[in-house]
């Protein structure tokens, strides 16, 4: 019962510190793991959305160049020069020297037939009066096409500027292969699965991308209305989750897409959030550990603490005991001792009276005189029994008073004498004769005697000797010696006789208190108790007494 | 119930046990002492008693180690305790051990007498039912 | 440094106030130490605070509250052992005491039986002898009589009459019933009306029945069950009623159990006095215990006492005692 109280608290010390360590723990973990996640994903955004911004200015400021290009050439050059076929070649081949990106260039007049043509292409008999990039050319005074095949047969598009000089209009058109593109763009494909590609308002590819399907071709990605600045996005792609940054062009309506992988882009993440995990598992071994090692410590503290306070109480109990029961039996002397007065009284009027008779004449002479004799005795035996309780009972306070040990000694014998008589064991008694008085609390040091006879009485059983001694020792101590020739103790048992709580007896014959107890009133008187034993040689008891008490 | 009342006194004070024959005879019982519990047991082998009267604490054997022998035995003699040792426990084990009733000393005669009295009508009784 | 051994080297504190400072202490280091270390570390150094302070926080508080009711629970106890360890020395004292008074008043007998028969030459008449020896037997009883009030000394004290607060009394009992009741899985219920009010009675004899009818009720349960406290206060008359739901009381039995020795328990675990005493404090105050129970349905004891307490004849009146041998009379 007691130890399932004390498991009970060990338990729900274990339980409290777990849980109120735990709990935040678990509580930081996840906030830390959210914490580095969300600052994990701002950061591939922002990346993400920087990159994309940067490339969509470097595909912009390319058009924009071209087209710029085209324009200072058409502007900056009469259209009579221009329809010289000779003359355009020197141009086209000056802009080649800068950079190869036009494939061919064509000066066309208002009615869409070519005027002059420089490239590759045997292109100079086409008319393009019908062709819708045209007709916006002439409209809005410059036009870049999407990609498309064409006659030429490879993926290009075309930069077209018009000039309207003394009412005709003429108009500069180039060509530029789509491949220029993708150098731009690819050198931003990531990692194994990131991509980078251009599509137009149609969803057509522009560019060639890694994965996600060849040029002019369409791609299955989220319709995007035009919008201002780039956007970053997480979707689904091929059951992959994918990062999506995407803006629109400023110069045409094509938009500039960039994917990454982020379970490339996360690694980092993920590294942390094992990390996490393993330093949560560790913290909860350590949590665990240092809960148990804790409650186990606390218990055994709670547990002291009991003892102490059992002792505590036992002792507390022991002399509230004994001076109750001093009380008590003082009250019962005092009551007794009147009427045995007076029997007293009573049986010696009557062998007063029996004196003036003789035995001759008096029939059961001899009978009346014995019972007579009897009562005496008796009365003298029942006084006796008072006498000692008056002693017994008289005062419990703490005393410092001249005490004969061989006196009180007798006089705790004669408390057990019936006892162990009845038991047939023998109490022999080896006073010394010149023993100094010692100044002590004799109540107190009689109580210790009478417990440490008892024992004896009990460690004998029946048919035994128990032998009570008192010596002076050469520093004049004082020396009480109660051998018994009992079974004797085992050294693990000596050990621990004078612990609280420690009994040999079964459960409900003692306490284990007896000795303890003995053991701090002797302290506290100045005196020590001392024992020897030995299985089957019996136990000596010694109570050391200094002379004066300290 | 013509034939006279034989009584046991078992005690360790001889004195009284004597004694409590004497007063017994003089009220016309046939009464015997006994000064121990082996004694008692002893003669309770070869006499049979209507009453035993029982003391408690007795050197050797006591009273209820007395009684637990006498059940052991099959006597079937009543027993009433008589003792100034007066601890409830005891009382209830020696009652639980089928003795029929307590006194303490000091105690008349006359109040002996009547638990004897009742004792022996107990045990005549139990004869009849027996038979 | 790291935060859990900043919290290994908080000393276990002995006082409260120490405790939670030092608690405090510890979570304090382990922060400190965490904020060198990073969120890892700050997320251990947070557990390690709430752990010290897990711990230091419920004892803290069970400290004060504890120590003033575990000092009040102890002197019932140790008021209560204290009697009965009375009881068992007190035996002890009278039997060497009844021993020779015993002799001596046979032998008072014997002396009358001789004086009655005899002539005495010196007297004119044998009445002054015989008055002696009578004076001789008288003090023998009456020594006798001491003898026999010593053992139940411990309960024979007056009764003296307090205001008492009904609920506050029984639940003093019941709280020290209900720790041992806890490890035999036994709840105990109160149903307490009227608690609040006070009646005029001796509490400590009072309180000696009530814990014997709860100790009687977790005895009669046993284990796995419950035992409900009511009190209620009608007109006059206060009730306290305690209701198990052990295995009941035989009707035969349920006469019976009031009487002294009465007792279904095996040798050397009752003495069969508890109700019997517990029944002559309620007539000593004033009131009476009533009984209710069949068998497998638990019992139903109820003490019923008068709110004013028990007219004064009453109160000094010691009844003669409950276990004697003097029963036949």
């Amino acid at each position: 019962m007691v130890d399932k109280k004390y498991s009970v608290l060990r338990w729900k010390i274990i339980g409290g510190t777990m849980a109120f360590s735990l709990i935040p723990l678990f509580a930081i973990g996840l906030f830390v793991y959210n914490d580095f996640q969300t600052a994990y994903y701002t950061k591939i955004t922002k990346n993400l959305s920087t990159m994309v911004g940067d490339k969509q200015q470097a595909v912009d400021m390319f058009l924009n160049e071209r087209t710029a290009q085209l324009r200072t050439m058409l502007y900056s050059h009469s259209p009579e020069n221009l329809a010289d076929k000779t003359y355009l070649q020197k141009l086209f081949n000056a802009t080649q020297t800068s950079a190869q990106s036009f494939v061919d260039m064509g000066f066309i007049n208002q009615s869409g037939a070519h005027v002059a043509y420089v490239g590759p292409f045997a292109l100079g008999e086409v008319n393009y009066k019908d062709a819708d990039w045209f007709q916006k050319t002439l409209h809005k005074g410059h036009f870049i096409s999407d990609v498309f095949m064409g006659f030429r047969r490879f993926p290009h598009f075309i930069i077209a500027v018009s000039r309207n000089v003394n009412g005709k209009t003429w108009v500069l058109r180039a060509t530029v292969d789509s491949d220029v593109f993708d150098s731009l763009v690819q050198a931003v494909q990531v990692g194994r699965r990131g991509d980078a590609f251009l599509v137009n308002h149609n969803n057509i590819m522009q560019t060639h991308s890694r994965f996600q399907g060849p040029i002019l071709e369409p791609v299955s990605l989220p319709n995007h209305r035009s919008f201002k600045g780039v956007r970053v996005e997480q979707t689904d792609i091929a059951g992959r989750k994918m990062f999506l940054g995407t803006t629109w062009l400023d110069s045409l309506r094509w938009r500039l897409v960039i994917l990454e992988d982020p379970s490339e882009e996360l690694s980092a993440l993920w590294r942390t959030t094992w990390l996490l995990a393993g330093a949560c598992l560790v913290g909860i071994l350590v949590i665990t550990l240092g809960a148990v090692v804790m409650a186990q410590a606390i218990v055994r503290k709670v547990m002291l603490a009991d003892r102490e306070k059992a002792v505590l109480d036992a002792s507390l109990m022991q002399s509230s005991k004994m001076a109750a029961l001093g009380k008590l039996a003082a009250g019962v002397a005092h009551e007794v001792n009147n009427p045995l007065t007076l029997i007293r009284e009573g049986a010696g009027w009557l062998k007063d009276m029996l004196d003036d008779e003789s035995p001759e004449t008096m029939k059961n002479y001899e009978e009346f005189a014995r019972s007579l004799d009897m009562i005496e005795l008796h009365v003298d035996r029942a006084r006796e029994v008072t006498h000692r309780m008056l002693g017994f009972g008289r005062r419990m306070e703490p005393l410092h008073e001249n005490v004969d040990l061989n006196v009180l000694a007798e006089q705790t014998i004669r408390f057990l004498r019936q006892e162990a008589l009845h038991r047939n064991i023998h109490i022999d008694t080896g006073l010394s004769p010149d023993l100094p008085r010692v100044t002590t609390d004799g109540n107190q040091l009689q109580q210790v005697i009478l417990n440490i006879l008892d024992n004896a009485l009990d460690a004998v059983n029946q048919d035994g000797q128990i032998w009570v001694s008192t010596a002076t020792d050469e520093c004049g101590d004082v020396l009480l010696t109660i051998r018994d020739d009992g079974p004797g103790m085992s050294t693990e048992t000596l050990n621990h006789i004078f612990e609280p709580f420690y009994t040999t007896k079964s459960v409900g014959e003692g306490t284990g208190l007896g000795l303890s107890i003995c053991f701090s009133i002797i302290e506290k008187l100045g005196g020590r108790i001392e024992v020897q034993s030995a299985p089957g040689e019996g136990s000596t008891f010694t109570i050391r007494l200094p002379r004066q008490q300290a | 119930m013509s034939e006279k009342t034989t009584v046991l006194v078992v005690d360790d004070e001889e004195r009284f046990a004597s004694n409590m024959v004497t007063l017994l005879e003089g009220h016309d019982l046939i009464a015997k002492a006994v000064y121990s519990g082996e004694e008692a047991l002893d003669l309770l082998q070869r006499e049979d008693f209507d009453v035993i009267l029982l003391d408690v604490k007795m050197p050797g054997l006591s009273g209820i180690g007395t009684l637990e022998k006498m059940n052991l035995m099959g006597v079937d003699s009543k027993v009433v305790v008589l003792t100034g040792h007066a601890s409830v426990d005891d009382a209830v084990t020696l009652l639980d051990l089928g003795a029929l009733d307590y006194l303490l000393k000091p105690s008349k005669t006359h109040r002996v007498l009547e638990m004897i009295r009742l004792a022996k009508e107990a045990r005549d009784l139990q004869k009849q039912a027996g038979v | 440094m790291n935060p859990l051994r900043a919290l290994a080297f908080a000393p276990p504190p002995k006082a409260s106030l120490p405790r939670l400072g030092v608690a405090a202490l510890a979570s304090g280091l382990a922060l400190a130490a965490a904020g060198l270390d990073g969120p890892l570390a700050l997320a251990s150094a947070l557990g390690a605070a709430g752990a010290a302070f897990a711990v230091a926080l419920p004892r803290a508080d069970a400290g004060a509250a504890h120590g003033r009711e575990a000092r009040d629970m102890d002197d019932l106890l140790i008021h209560s052992q204290k009697m009965s360890v009375l009881g068992e020395l007190s035996s002890g004292i009278a039997h060497e005491i009844n021993t020779p008074l015993g002799i001596i008043g046979q032998e008072t007998e014997l002396l009358q039986l001789i004086a009655s028969r005899s002539e005495f030459s010196s007297l004119d008449s044998s009445a002054e002898l015989l008055e002696r020896i009578d004076q001789i037997s008288i003090q023998v009883e009456r020594c006798g009589e001491i003898t026999h009030q010593l053992l139940d000394f411990a309960r024979k004290t007056k009764a003296v009459l307090q205001t008492v607060n009904l609920g506050e009394l029984v639940e003093d009992m019941t709280r020290l019933v209900e720790r041992e009741a806890g490890y035999q899985n036994i709840t105990i219920t109160r149903r307490y009306r009227d608690g609040k009010r006070t009646i005029s009675t001796d509490p400590s004899l009072l309180r000696q029945v009530v814990l014997n009818l709860l100790q009687n009720a977790v005895q009669a349960v046993e284990r796995d069950g419950m035992v409900t406290v009511g009190t209620r206060i009608s007109g006059q008359q206060a009730e306290i009623e305690v209701t198990d739901t052990g295995c009941g009381i035989q009707p035969e039995n349920l006469q019976r159990i009031f009487d002294p020795f009465f007792t279904t328990k095996p040798p050397g675990q009752g003495t069969g006095l508890g109700l019997s005493i517990c029944m002559k404090i309620m007539h000593r105050l004033g009131g009476h215990i009533r009984v209710r129970s069949s068998p497998g349905q638990g019992a139903v004891f109820t003490l019923l006492l008068p709110v004013a307490g028990p007219e004064s004849a009453n109160t000094h009146d010691n009844p003669p005692s409950a276990y004697q041998g003097d029963r036949h009379e």
